[in-house]
């Protein structure tokens, strides 16, 4: 995550995704998904994995948006691990609210393997958002402008 | 190393005597044999600094004081800790922060140039904020526990509440800062200097900028850090920094305060938390607000005052198994003392109390209700 310091200048919304591994980590790996080399993609066991420290280190770190992939209701492999992983989305949006990051910063794709071609149209759709709404402007200070 | 001579000097390190009573009397001591105040002072003059700064056993201090207490020599154990903590963390000796670290990023968060809080949410229309006021209320990181603990069962931005229904009950109509961040307590603590002093620095301007003479805090890590910690890194504000139970206690005396009675008879014991008790010495003014409630009476447990004891976990660091033996052993004291509820004036030792009653291996009729004291007051004002 630390690379997302490197290049702020650069005019690309840094993202990045949490992968669940079951679902939608291996749909990524094939030729015609081309995704951009600016998200960050890592991959988690399960979606359940990720804890509000995942989310809020990588603001911290510098990402403009956060993506978790996963399977739909009733299709996880744990059984539980989408609904926790809603359930700290939820959390995060609002200690998010707080400290002033929107809360379409944060996003949740819920993915079946075999729906290839909706999976690809939301995180397109999920990547021009977190374009229009430009960079995060936590890092940069409003006096310098 | 300059910064372990220095902390050695500064913490009167060379003063002791060898004598143990620290290690006796350690609540981490006593669960973790590994620990000892006495043989780290030892190794602190003895080891070369680079092997000294090693020492993963440096995070397991949970800074709670109780050592100087004992201590004859007054050999500052839990100062030189934070001090060589800051040169352990440079060498890459960390501490593994509790909850993934999620509550240290979001105060690094605090620490970015541009970030625009949310932050007053919680303050609803029958509360009174003035623009322009001698006094003002820094709030501290309850908005943000309130969200994050939720899953505990706790309101923490209750006591915010509390603070200020009860500051408007006594005509003070308080400044709330929109901007106001993380104190920085909890950072420094585990060993990040720079991103406490950004903190700082920041709350420092904006409440130069509110032109206040008092500022009031219902968290006592706010209060020490405000009070010592600031004055000691920065140049002093000059502003009185006030304790919110300081407050109603003096109103007792001159008797602007009345409260409800409690219909019910209600025992209450009193957990003192160690920034409040033991670092600023705010032992009576808590006690005076309770036994001030008619229908409530305060019996302490065996160890209080300058003897309480740690709730088992300090700035979201080093929660393990000793925290939990610590918690529930305090939580079965506070319950032999046949209380009906514990009261704390503290978030953080209310989240580590609720949090160790949940373990399943305590019996019901061990368990003990908690009550925040600001929420505990507010609600007894006539």
């Amino acid at each position: 995550m630390k690379e997302l310091k490197k290049d702020r200048r650069d005019q690309n919304p840094k993202i990045v995704s949490f992968i669940c591994n079951r679902s939608s980590y291996a749909m990524l790996k094939r030729d015609e998904f081309q995704f951009p080399e600016f998200m960050k993609n890592i991959r988690l066991i399960c979606l359940g994995r990720i804890s509000l420290s995942f989310l809020f280190n990588a603001f911290e770190n510098g990402a403009d948006g956060i993506l978790l992939i996963g399977c739909p209701s009733g299709e996880c492999q744990y059984s539980f691990g989408n609904k926790l992983a809603e359930e700290h989305l939820v959390t995060a949006r609002k200690l998010g609210h707080l400290l002033g990051i929107k809360k379409e910063r944060f996003c949740q794709i819920h993915i079946s393997i075999s729906e290839d071609l909706k999976f690809a149209q939301k995180v397109d759709k999920f990547i021009k958002d977190i374009g229009k709404l430009g960079p995060i402007s936590l890092h940069t200070d409003p006096g310098e402008k | 190393m300059n910064a372990m001579t220095e902390a050695i000097k500064k913490r009167n390190v060379y003063f002791c005597l060898d004598c143990g009573k620290c290690t006796s009397i350690c609540p981490v001591a006593l669960r973790n044999p590994d620990f000892s105040p006495r043989s780290i002072i030892n190794k602190a003059v003895h080891l070369s600094p680079e092997e000294f700064l090693k020492d993963r056993l440096l995070w397991e201090c949970l800074t709670c004081r109780t050592c100087r207490e004992r201590c004859p020599s007054d050999v500052f154990f839990s100062g030189f800790i934070r001090d060589v903590r800051f040169a352990a963390a440079e060498l890459g000796n960390r501490t593994e922060c509790s909850h993934g670290g999620a509550l240290q990023s979001l105060m690094r968060l605090m620490t970015k140039p541009g970030l625009q809080q949310n932050r007053l949410d919680w303050i609803t229309p029958n509360l009174q904020t003035s623009e322009d006021s001698e006094y003002l209320f820094f709030v501290g990181c309850s908005p943000y526990f309130n969200i994050f603990f939720k899953n505990l069962d706790l309101k923490t931005i209750d006591s915010a509440k509390s603070t200020l229904k009860i500051l408007n009950y006594l005509g003070i109509d308080p400044v709330v800062m929109d901007n106001e961040r993380c104190c920085g307590h909890d950072l420094l603590w585990t060993g990040d200097l720079d991103n406490f002093k950004k903190l700082a620095e920041h709350n420092l301007k904006e409440i130069k900028k509110t032109g206040c003479k008092k500022i009031v805090v219902t968290c006592p890590e706010c209060y020490t850090t405000l009070k010592f910690d600031y004055p000691e890194y920065f140049s002093d504000i000059g502003v009185e920094i006030i304790h919110i139970s300081q407050i109603i206690a003096e109103n007792l005396s001159n008797d602007k305060i009345k409260f409800k009675k409690i219909q019910k008879k209600t025992k209450v014991t009193y957990q003192d938390p160690c920034r409040l008790g033991r670092y600023s010495g705010i032992y009576d003014e808590p006690r005076a607000v309770l036994e001030a409630i008619e229908g409530l009476e305060l019996i302490d447990m065996p160890r209080s005052r300058k003897g309480s004891v740690c709730c088992g976990t300090s700035a979201w660091a080093n929660c393990n198994s000793v925290s939990k033996q610590i918690q529930v052993e305090r939580l079965k004291e506070a319950k032999s003392t046949e209380a009906d509820y514990l009261v704390t004036a503290c978030s953080k030792c209310e989240i580590h109390f609720k949090c160790a009653a949940c373990d399943e291996n305590i019996a019901n009729d061990e368990k003990i209700d908690l009550l925040d004291l600001t929420t505990l007051v507010a609600e007894r004002l006539k």
